[in-house]
């Protein structure tokens, strides 16, 4: 968990999204697997830019919300894992 | 509704509104226009069982763009019923109020979806996936004569139909059952014979 943290993630180039109020509609284009990001994971999502590392997502997150932050961290690493493992992302 | 486009839920507690479903699926239309528009092409997996054998529960197709008036009969066509998008077969144009229209009807199905205007076909299916292998949905013999069995054994079915209303009510029955029979027989021989 603790190794994705300088890693940049980028949204993959057969990933198309549409946001619904809060949430966001993932779909890859090629695999047709689709997912439901709630709002956390949709704010998430559009930090994910190829730029910020997982490290700067994780202080963004953390201005929003009042939370424990190690627990932040492991509940982002997690969700950044998830979307790897759905093949939405990857990491540079 | 069957032949639907399956979402898989992952990061999302299960749905308390149900008007999300509606945006969901208006979501998801969204993002299959773009699909097609921009690259021409779009993969989906398809649920429940009204294409069945075609395409069973699960199955991941690629959809195609296609103008109106290249739909042919045996096409599998993508459009929106209910709010949700649906993948069934054409198996007639007809013509209402002057307006030309598609029957639509999921091979699984016994009788056919409610009239579609050329113009709502948001897309037709090129391909089925059956695990690794890729099966042309509108190439090559195999899927030609597939498309060809559903259609025949749709208008034999639509004729006795047609001809049984003509019939007494009482006598009715043994024509329903010789054309439940004929259908049965036809999918079973015919899936015997052309999948694996």
């Amino acid at each position: 968990v603790e190794s994705l943290d300088e890693k940049r993630p980028v949204r993959h180039p057969q990933a198309l999204w549409r946001a619904i109020g809060d949430e966001t509609l993932l779909l890859r284009l090629d695999t047709g697997r689709s997912s439901v990001l709630n709002k956390v994971g949709a704010q998430v999502w559009e930090l994910v830019d190829g730029e910020r590392k997982v490290s700067d997502i994780v202080d963004a997150i953390d201005e929003i919300y009042e939370v424990d932050r190690p627990q932040l961290t492991k509940d982002v690493a997690a969700f950044i894992q998830g979307l790897l493992d759905r093949e939405m992302i990857s990491l540079q | 509704v069957g032949g639907g486009v399956a979402v898989t839920d992952f990061v999302r507690p299960l749905v308390s509104d149900s008007s999300l479903d509606d945006r969901l699926n208006d979501a998801l239309l969204s993002l299959v226009q773009q699909a097609l528009s921009e690259h021409g092409w779009i993969r989906l997996h398809l649920r429940g069982d009204s294409m069945w054998p075609t395409i069973p529960a699960g199955n991941l197709v690629e959809v195609e763009r296609v103008v109106p008036d290249a739909v042919r009969p045996g096409d599998i066509v993508l459009s929106q019923r209910a709010g949700a998008l649906v993948a069934h077969r054409v198996v007639q144009r007809a013509r209402e109020n002057g307006e030309e229209l598609l029957v639509t009807k999921g091979d699984n199905c016994s009788s056919s979806d409610k009239l579609l205007a050329p113009a709502s076909v948001i897309g037709r299916v090129s391909t089925i996936y059956r695990g690794d292998d890729a099966v042309a949905e509108r190439a090559g013999r195999s899927a030609r004569s597939w498309a060809a069995f559903w259609l025949w054994r749709w208008r034999i079915r639509s004729s006795l139909d047609r001809a049984g209303r003509l019939l007494p009510r009482g006598v009715q029955w043994p024509l329903i059952r010789v054309r439940n029979s004929i259908g049965a027989c036809l999918s079973h021989g015919f899936r015997l014979a052309f999948l694996r």
